[in-house]
C-alpha cells in the first residue's frame, strides 16, 4: 500500500507539471513522430541528382522521373555536391571512341553512400540496358534505311555517269562532223572569197556604166524629143518635098533611134541585173556568216565536252565520298556492336580512411553535446546558488555575466577544439588547409549549442526538467540529421528542415573542409548560415535570461 | 525647490497624519533614504499599496510583517531587482527610481542563506564582488583586513568557505555585502538557523558596524525578539501598505507594552 501511494504521488506530482509532461511524454512522442516520419519518408527517388552532357550520345537523358537537375558544368555539378545539395553527380563523356560515364559521389558516409550507390548503379544499368537497346535499334534502323539511301544514291549516280559518258561521245561525234562541214564549207568558201573582190568591181563597172548608158540614153531621147519637135515644126512649114523628103529621112532616123533605144532599154533592164548583184553581194555575206555558226559550234561543242567531263569528274568523287560514307556507316555499325558504355564510380574524397570519414560526424557529436550540456549544466548550477541572487543586485549589467559565462563555457569547449585539432592533424591526417576554418566554424557552432544549452536552463529553472530538455534537443538534433536517416535519401521537404539544423550545417561544414577540402572561400556559406543561428540563438539567450530574472524578482 | 518637491509627494501620504508636515519634510530632507507612493503590481495583485517612508542615516531600522504584506516586494525594490510600478525613490535627496544601478552601489545586502561561493576562499569572494563594484584593488585590500578584524576572521582569510560554520559564513556574507563601502546594509532574516549564542555574536558585529561604519541597517525579520533587542525603529507592513513607522520608544509608549512581540500581535488584530 505504501508502494502505491508513493507511486500515485509521485504520478500525480509529475502529471500536474506541465513541463514534466512535456518533457516525458510530449517529447518522446515528438521523437517518435519526426524519426518515424524521416524514415518513413527514405526513397531512392529523393536522392538528388545532378547530370553533366558532354557526350553526344547523351544529351538529354531522362534516367530519373523526379529529383534531378542538369548542369552545363561538372565543376558546379561538384560544387552542388561538396555543399550537400545533391547526393550524386552522374557526368557522361566522350573519351576517344569510347562514351564514360563517371558516377561522384560525397564519399563522407560510407554506409549511406554505399546503400544509395548500389541502388543508384541498379537504376542507372536498368534504364542504362535499355536505353543501349533502344539506341541500337534505332540505330540499326538508322543505319539500314541510310545505307539503302546510299545504295540508291550511288546507282543513280552511277547511272548519270554512264549517260553523260555517252552523251559526251554523242558530242564528240558531233564535233567531228561539224568540223567536217566547215573543211568542206572552207573548199567552197575561200574561192567564192577570192572572187568577192573581182565581183565587186564588177559590180562598181555595171552600175558605172549603167549610169553613163541611161545619161545618154536621156540625152538622146532629149535630142530625139527636141528633133521631133522641130521636124513637127517644120512639117508645118512650107518646105519642098525634097526638104520634106529630107525631114522625112530625118524623122525616119528619129524614129529608128527611138526604136532603138526602146529596144535597148527592154534588151538592158538594169535593175533586175542590179538586185542579181546585190543577191549575189549577199550570198558573199552569208558564207562569212555560215563560216562564223560553223566556228561558233565548233567552241560551243568544245565547252559542253568539257564541263561533260567536269561533271562525270565531280560524279567519280561523289561516287568516292559515298563509298567512304558507306564504309563509315558498316564500320559504325561494327562498334556499336561491339564497344559498350564504361562508367566509374568517384568519391570526392581524397582519402578512403574511414576514421576521415568519420571524424566529422565525430567532432560534430563531441562539439554539440560538451557545449550543450556543459552550458546548461553550468548555468543551472549559477541559477540554483544563492550567490546568483548576489550577484544581480551589484551595478554590473546582466549582459556582462552573460557574456562572461558565455566565454567560460567557450574556454571549456575551446580546450576540446584544439584537441580534435591535434587529433586530427597528428592521428587522422585531416589537411592542415582546413585547421582556420575549423576553429572559425568550431567556435561559432560552440557558441550556438551554448547559448541553446544557456537558454534552456533559464527558461526551466528546474535542474533535473532542464537537463531533461537539454538532452532532448540533443537527441532532437540527431533524429534530424543523417545519423540515423541519410539525408540525401529523404523527401526535399525534410532535407529542408534539416537543412536547419546546426548539427547539419557544422557536419556538412566539416565535411566540405576535412573531406572535398573546399576552400575558405567555397565554405563560406555554411559559415554565413552559422552566423545567423548565431546572432538568433544570442538573442533567445538574452530573452531567457531577462524573463528568469523577472521572475526571480517576483 | 526640494521641500516644494516634498510637499507635492506628501499630499498623497496617508502617514502625514502622524507628523506634522514641515517636521516630516525636514525629516525627509535629512533622511538617507525615502519610498515615495511606491506601488507594485504582479498581474491583477497590488502587492505594495502607496508605500512611502523614510530612513535616517545610522538607523537600525526593522520591516516586519505577516507573510504577503509585501516585505520579500519591498526588498526586492530596495535591492534594484524589481522596478515599482510607480511611485520614486530618493536617495540622500536624489531620485534614483530608473537609476537601479546607482541605489545598488549603497546598498549591502545580507541574506538567510550563504550568496557567497563555497568553492572560493572568503578573500576571493570579497575581491570578486568588490570588483563587480568597480572598487579599487587597493581599497579592498584595505577594507578586507579592516573587516577581517572587525568581524573576527584573522587566520580564516583564505580558507574556503565550505569549510566556515554557519555563523561564520553569516559573518562572511556581512564582510562580502560591506566591501564597497554601502551607507546602507539590508539584512534579509541575517540569524535563521544560528543558535543564540551565534545570533547574539553576529548582533554584536552587526551594531559595531553600524556604530563605528555609521551604516545605516534595514533589517527584514520574522524574529521579532531581534527587533526589540537591536532596532531603534520599527515599519509595520500589511497588506501592502506602511501601517505603522516609529520608534520602538513611541510604539512602547503608545501600546503601553514592552514587548514588541506583543505589539505586532496587537497590530495585526
Amino acid at each position: 500500500m505504501k508502494i502505491i501511494s508513493i507511486f500515485v504521488k509521485t504520478l500525480k506530482t509529475i502529471s500536474r507539471n506541465w513541463k514534466y509532461f512535456f518533457a516525458l511524454f510530449l517529447f518522446p512522442l515528438l521523437l517518435i513522430f519526426v524519426a518515424g516520419g524521416i524514415l518513413n519518408s527514405i526513397n531512392v527517388d529523393n536522392v538528388r541528382v545532378g547530370f553533366v552532357f558532354d557526350s553526344p550520345r547523351f544529351q538529354n537523358v531522362d534516367f530519373m522521373e523526379t529529383n534531378y537537375r542538369v548542369y552545363p558544368d561538372l565543376q558546379i555539378c561538384l560544387n552542388q555536391l561538396s555543399s550537400g545539395s545533391l547526393g550524386i553527380c552522374i557526368y557522361f563523356y566522350e573519351d576517344g571512341l569510347e562514351t564514360k560515364i563517371n558516377v561522384y559521389h560525397g564519399g563522407t558516409n560510407k554506409i549511406v553512400e554505399q546503400y544509395a550507390r548500389n541502388i543508384i548503379l541498379e537504376e542507372v544499368s536498368n534504364k542504362q540496358d535499355i536505353l543501349l537497346m533502344e539506341t541500337s535499334e534505332r540505330i540499326e534502323e538508322n543505319l539500314e534505311f541510310y545505307k539503302k539511301l546510299f545504295l540508291d544514291t550511288r546507282t543513280k549516280l552511277m547511272d548519270t555517269k554512264a549517260e553523260l559518258i555517252l552523251e559526251k561521245e554523242n558530242l564528240i561525234e558531233r564535233k567531228q562532223e561539224v568540223e567536217q562541214i566547215r573543211e568542206d564549207y572552207l573548199q567552197i568558201y575561200y574561192p567564192l572569197k577570192e572572187s568577192e573582190v573581182d565581183f565587186l568591181n564588177f559590180k562598181n563597172k555595171v552600175e558605172s556604166n549603167q549610169e553613163d548608158m541611161e545619161d545618154s540614153l536621156s540625152i538622146i531621147k532629149s535630142i530625139s524629143s527636141n528633133m521631133n519637135y522641130y521636124l513637127d515644126n517644120l512639117r508645118e512649114a512650107p518646105l519642098t518635098e525634097s526638104q520634106q523628103g529630107y525631114i522625112n529621112e530625118i524623122e525616119s532616123y528619129v524614129s529608128e533611134v527611138n526604136n532603138f533605144i526602146s529596144l535597148y532599154e527592154e534588151t538592158y533592164n538594169y535593175d533586175e541585173l542590179k538586185n542579181i548583184l546585190d543577191n549575189v553581194e549577199l550570198i558573199y555575206l552569208k558564207l562569212d556568216t555560215i563560216k562564223n555558226v560553223l566556228d561558233n559550234t565548233i567552241v560551243d561543242l568544245e565547252r559542253s565536252i568539257e564541263k561533260m567531263d567536269e561533271i562525270i569528274l565531280s560524279i567519280g568523287f561523289y561516287l568516292k565520298d559515298l563509298e567512304g560514307y558507306m564504309q563509315g556507316l558498316y564500320d559504325f555499325k561494327e562498334e556499336s556492336e561491339y564497344k559498350g558504355i564504361k562508367w566509374q564510380i568517384i568519391s570526392l574524397s581524397s582519402s578512403d580512411n574511414p576514421i576521415l570519414l568519420s571524424f566529422p560526424l565525430l567532432v560534430s557529436i563531441i562539439i554539440m553535446f560538451t557545449s550543450v550540456i556543459l552550458s546548461n549544466m553550468s548555468s543551472s548550477k549559477q541559477i540554483h546558488e544563492k550567490s546568483y541572487f548576489r550577484e544581480m543586485i551589484t551595478p554590473v549589467k546582466k549582459r556582462k555575466f552573460l557574456f562572461s559565462n558565455y566565454l567560460v563555457n567557450l574556454f571549456f569547449v575551446l580546450i576540446q577544439i584544439i584537441v580534435l585539432v591535434f587529433m586530427g592533424l597528428f592521428f587522422i591526417g585531416i589537411p592542415s588547409e582546413s585547421i582556420f576554418s575549423f576553429i572559425l566554424g568550431s567556435l561559432l557552432i560552440s557558441s550556438i549549442f551554448i547559448f541553446i544549452g544557456s537558454s534552456i536552463s533559464y527558461l526551466v529553472r528546474q535542474k533535473s526538467l532542464s537537463s531533461l530538455i537539454s538532452i532532448f534537443v540533443l537527441i532532437f538534433s540527431f533524429v534530424i540529421s543523417s545519423v540515423i536517416a541519410p539525408s540525401i535519401l529523404i523527401n526535399r521537404e525534410l532535407q529542408q528542415i534539416m537543412g536547419l539544423n546546426p548539427f547539419v550545417i557544422f557536419n556538412n561544414f566539416l565535411e566540405a573542409i576535412f573531406i572535398s577540402q573546399l576552400s575558405f572561400e567555397q565554405v563560406s556559406g555554411f559559415l554565413f548560415k552559422m552566423l545567423i543561428f548565431f546572432f538568433i540563438f544570442g538573442i533567445v539567450l538574452i530573452y531567457s535570461r531577462i524573463r528568469h530574472d523577472k521572475k526571480i524578482g517576483a | 525647490m526640494l521641500y516644494g518637491l516634498f510637499y507635492l509627494e506628501l499630499l498623497h501620504m496617508e502617514f502625514i497624519d502622524y507628523l506634522g508636515v514641515w517636521e516630516l519634510l525636514e525629516k525627509m530632507v535629512e533622511s538617507i533614504l525615502s519610498f515615495y507612493n511606491i506601488k507594485k503590481i504582479f498581474g491583477k495583485n497590488e502587492v505594495l499599496e502607496d508605500v512611502s517612508f523614510y530612513v535616517e542615516e545610522g538607523d537600525i531600522l526593522g520591516f516586519v510583517g505577516k507573510s504577503g504584506s509585501g516585505k520579500s516586494t519591498l526588498l526586492n525594490i530596495l535591492l534594484g531587482i524589481l522596478s515599482p510600478n510607480s511611485g520614486k525613490i530618493y536617495f540622500r535627496n536624489k531620485n534614483v527610481t530608473k537609476k537601479s544601478k546607482e541605489l545598488k552601489k549603497e546598498i549591502g545586502y545580507v541574506s538567510q542563506d550563504n550568496s557567497l561561493f563555497p568553492e572560493l576562499s572568503l578573500e576571493e569572494n570579497s575581491y570578486y564582488f568588490g570588483k563587480l563594484y568597480s572598487v579599487n584593488k587597493k581599497i579592498i585590500k584595505q577594507r578586507f583586513s579592516n573587516f577581517v578584524k572587525l568581524l573576527g576572521f584573522e587566520g580564516f582569510e583564505n580558507f574556503k568557505l565550505s569549510t566556515f560554520s554557519g555563523g561564520m559564513i553569516k559573518r562572511a556574507n556581512i564582510l562580502v555585502s560591506l566591501i564597497h563601502n554601502p551607507k546602507i546594509l539590508i539584512l534579509d532574516e541575517p540569524t535563521v538557523g544560528l543558535d543564540p549564542i551565534l545570533r547574539e555574536e553576529l548582533w554584536h558585529y552587526i551594531r559595531e558596524l553600524n556604530k563605528k561604519e555609521k551604516i545605516t541597517v534595514l533589517l527584514v525579520t520574522h524574529l521579532l525578539g531581534e527587533v526589540d533587542d537591536n532596532c531603534n525603529k520599527v515599519a509595520v507592513l500589511k497588506k501592502g501598505k506602511i501601517f505603522s513607522l516609529a520608534k520602538l520608544n513611541e510604539y512602547r509608549k503608545a501600546y503601553d507594552e514592552d514587548s514588541f512581540s506583543k505589539i505586532f500581535k496587537e497590530i495585526m488584530k
